[in-house]
């Protein structure tokens, strides 16, 4: 099941130095199955990249270990804690950025932050001052009192990550933080997340840039059809080869690059 | 090109027949099947039976009046639901306004709309038309009323597309939209009363001939006038409203190949981003605010922070808004029912004071407020609040922010009624009974309402999609069945209050022990509610964020 997985770390159960541990999760929605049988072993500290073609799995996968969509059968464990049966120590640890930023958006981002502040029961002048905090690194402090349905895409993105980082988490879930930002405001989700892994926190995002994830993360996990097909460190999973290329060899995707086809496309023929 | 786009619009109108899977299909097509066969054909024949009759004169001009009428309002509030009507879809096509306009227009024409007006005007114009030349005048009007219908309709949502695809002009529809439906009940109740006070009938007649008569100068109305005006041989002015329908349709045209053009031509306000507006605004104050800063356990309480957040919402949702409006119809019916000159039964027929069922009535729609389909309403967001729900007192304190909420907007709004309708009708007593009975009927409506949404949320369109947002398509009956069921529910468990009321008279006791009793229900419906959605919240979340 794990091809290139940590040598030392193939015994099963959860290792101290883990992070996140998910057990053969299953999810089926009527006659598809999303998700048959992941389990994925995701070591504190580390940038971890869930990798896979639209369709894979991979926000089903996240949903499931973030304690927002129950599994049809599997077990997750976050920090030791199993976001199942203890989800009080579990969800204290995470914090999530799901696809889709649905958010309460006829609220101003400072009003967002205040009320997910005190949801998490943060103490006043923490919350206060760790969301103005969080609002000026993100450049949002001047968007002020314009409600958040008002916002652009990146700035949804950046708000949700503030809400996602106020109770300072052990354990970041990103679904896609990147799509739909611009090269400025990406960059600054980047560096507040470089700052974050830097202390020994846990960042795990889903992406289907590749680059994005080969220049990123040092651990790297790739999905189709609802499985891993492979889950360990970048350079083991490239083997050599570029992120994009080991990713098209696994997903079984053809090497041709469309040349041939389509003849009649561009300026040269009628 | 224009047969082009019919056949746009009629893949689009099966499209749209097509719900989702095989048994919303069925269901779409068997009712615009009934629609075409059954509703239009018995419309025309309800008009043109009143061929002869005294006020079919008066019928053919309000008939056209409430079409041109119809044709102007109903596209602001099903905007979005016709892509066949939003020039900005086409705007990267290589076509001329004109080519354009004609398509539209052909479009327009096209559906069900278009035929339920054609043959509902024919109808009228038989009602009305006395003779070859009547009839032929007729025929005439219909083709231009038609015209006229369709120009300005479509000339008044090309001027306002950019206005209503913008989010701030959406929401206005939704607050147009909530008064017109208030406005239509209030109607209906007047004639409702009316009727039941015994001067129903002749008043109304007098008051329908009174609209036609001004009705008849507007092109429309003239338009229609036409007919009878042939019908009384008189064909000189027959030919003048007609002509002057004509023009009027005519310009309709004109005006809206104008607009089409400048609405081909200029940026399309809804793509701007929101950090222009951004600058007028105030910066942000250093320091976050979510009410509630004076003290550490105000700021920690969960209730208050969710109510907080819900009372924010009374005010910038326009979803919310509606129900804001909605809390009139009520206030209507508590007045309708207390006041002695408005009450059936006669002024002097009924008892003295104020009767007690509008209150429980009043005290149970306030319930429903703020307490139905609570996590539908939170919509895909929830997963927020869910990702901070390790308890279930976490959602018991959620549900009783959602009530508190509910209860400082609608509470004091019928304590004021009852209070102004005590001191005018001299009942003191009764009315502080009426406010104790409302109180306690909220606490068992809001109770009940809580198990229902979890046990029962049902997941409400994202309002962009279109400005009515009710449940989606297949939901709103089942939705309507469980509103229904938790207001009987809801009466069964008042019962013990009711009869308490009405059998002892002590009332200082029985006001305390009926607001106590309305308390122990809430907090009974909080606590089951909170124990099973707890259970229920990653099923709660996955259908209500479910799109619809």
């Amino acid at each position: 099941m794990f091809p290139a997985n940590d040598a030392g770390r193939a015994e099963p159960g959860m290792v101290p130095a883990d992070a996140v541990y998910a057990e053969n999760l299953w999810k089926r929605f009527g006659p598809t199955t999303a998700v048959a049988g992941v389990t994925l072993r995701i070591p504190a500290g580390s940038f971890f990249g869930l990798v896979g073609p639209n369709g894979a799995g991979k926000t089903t996968a996240l949903s499931m270990m973030t304690g927002l969509l129950r599994p049809d059968a599997g077990t997750v464990w976050i920090s030791g804690a199993d976001v199942w049966r203890d989800p009080v120590a579990a969800k204290a640890s995470i914090g999530v950025l799901p696809e889709g930023l649905r958010l309460f958006d006829r609220l101003t981002g400072p009003e967002l932050l205040s009320y997910l502040g005190r949801l998490r029961r943060l103490d006043r002048e923490v919350a206060e001052s760790r969301a103005a905090e969080l609002l000026a690194v993100l450049d949002l402090a001047g968007a002020g009192r314009t409600l958040i349905i008002d916002y652009s895409t990146g700035m949804r993105k950046k708000i949700a990550l503030a809400a996602a980082l106020l109770h300072n988490p052990r354990v970041l879930f990103l679904d896609e933080p990147f799509e739909g930002v611009d090269p400025v405001s990406a960059q600054m989700i980047r560096s507040v997340l470089d700052a974050f892994t830097g202390t020994g926190s846990t960042v795990i995002f889903s992406s289907h840039v590749l680059e994005l994830v080969e220049s990123t993360c040092d651990h790297v996990a790739v999905m189709n059809r609802g499985q891993v097909l492979a889950s360990g460190r970048t350079e083991q999973i490239r083997g050599g080869r570029t992120l994009q290329q080991a990713f098209l060899a696994m997903v079984g995707a053809r090497p041709e690059d469309g040349s041939g086809r389509l003849p009649w496309l561009g300026s040269s023929s009628g | 090109m224009a047969w082009l786009f019919v056949r746009l619009k009629l893949r689009l109108i099966a499209g749209g027949l097509r719900g989702p899977g095989r048994g919303g299909r069925i269901a779409g097509l068997v009712a615009a099947l009934l629609t075409m066969l059954w509703v239009v054909p018995l419309g025309f024949l309800l008009l043109a039976a009143q061929h002869g009759r005294a006020g079919a004169d008066n019928l053919i001009v309000l008939v056209y009046t409430a079409f041109a009428v119809g044709w102007l309002v109903l596209p602001l509030m099903t905007f979005g639901a016709d892509e066949t009507l939003d020039p900005a879809r086409l705007a990267l096509l290589p076509l001329r306004p004109r080519e354009l306009a004609g398509g539209l227009l052909a479009a327009a024409l096209t559906g069900f709309g278009p035929i339920l007006t054609v043959v509902l005007l024919t109808g009228s114009m038989v009602a009305a038309a006395r003779g070859p030349v009547a009839v032929l005048v007729g025929l005439a009007a219909v083709a231009i009323e038609l015209v006229i219908c369709v120009a300005a309709s479509r000339a008044l949502v090309t001027a306002l597309s950019s206005l209503l695809r913008s989010r701030r002009g959406r929401d206005l529809g939704v607050a147009i939209s909530g008064l017109l439906v208030l406005g239509i009940y209030a109607v209906t109740l007047t004639f409702q009363r009316a009727a039941m006070l015994g001067h129903g009938a002749a008043g109304l007649g007098a008051g329908l001939a009174g609209v036609a008569r001004i009705a008849r100068w507007a092109p429309p109305g003239m338009t229609a006038n036409a007919v009878v005006q042939a019908s009384a041989g008189r064909y000189g002015p027959a030919v003048l409203e007609l002509g002057a329908g004509a023009v009027t349709a005519a310009l309709g045209l004109w005006l809206w190949l104008v607009l089409l053009r400048r609405a081909l031509e200029t940026a399309d306000s809804s793509t701007q981003s929101a950090g222009r507006r951004r600058d007028r605004r105030r910066a942000a104050r250093p320091v976050p605010a979510f009410g509630w800063r004076a003290h550490p356990r105000l700021w920690s309480s969960r209730a208050l922070t969710t109510a907080g957040r819900e009372l924010r919402y009374y005010r910038r949702d326009p979803r919310r808004k509606q129900q804001l409006v909605s809390l009139a119809m009520p206030v209507f019916i508590v007045v309708a029912d207390s006041v002695p000159g408005l009450r059936p039964g006669g002024p002097g027929g009924s008892a003295p004071g104020l009767p007690t069922w509008p209150a429980v009535f009043a005290g149970a729609i306030a319930g429903m407020f703020s307490a139905a389909n609570q996590f539908g309403l939170d919509g895909s967001a929830l997963w927020l609040t869910a990702a901070a729900t390790t308890r279930w007192q976490d959602l018991r304190a959620d549900i009783a922010g959602k009530n508190l909420a509910g209860a400082v907007i609608t509470i004091p709004v019928f304590g004021l009624l009852y209070l102004a309708l005590g001191l005018w009708l001299h009942a003191p007593g009764p009315a502080a009974r009426a406010v104790a009975m409302i109180v306690c009927a909220f606490g068992a409506t809001s109770g009940v309402a809580s198990i229902l949404s979890v046990l029962n949320p049902v997941p409400i369109p994202d309002r962009r999609a279109n400005v009515f947002s009710s449940p989606g398509t297949g939901q709103g009956c089942l939705a309507g069945l469980m509103t229904l069921a938790g207001l009987l529910a809801a009466l069964v468990l008042l019962t013990p209050a009711l009869v308490l009321t009405a059998l002892w008279r002590a009332p200082l006791l029985v006001g305390v022990l009926v607001l106590g009793y309305g308390a122990l229900l809430a907090w009974a419906g909080r606590w089951a509610a909170a124990v099973i959605g707890f259970r229920r919240m990653p099923e709660i979340l996955a259908t209500v964020s479910r799109p619809v």
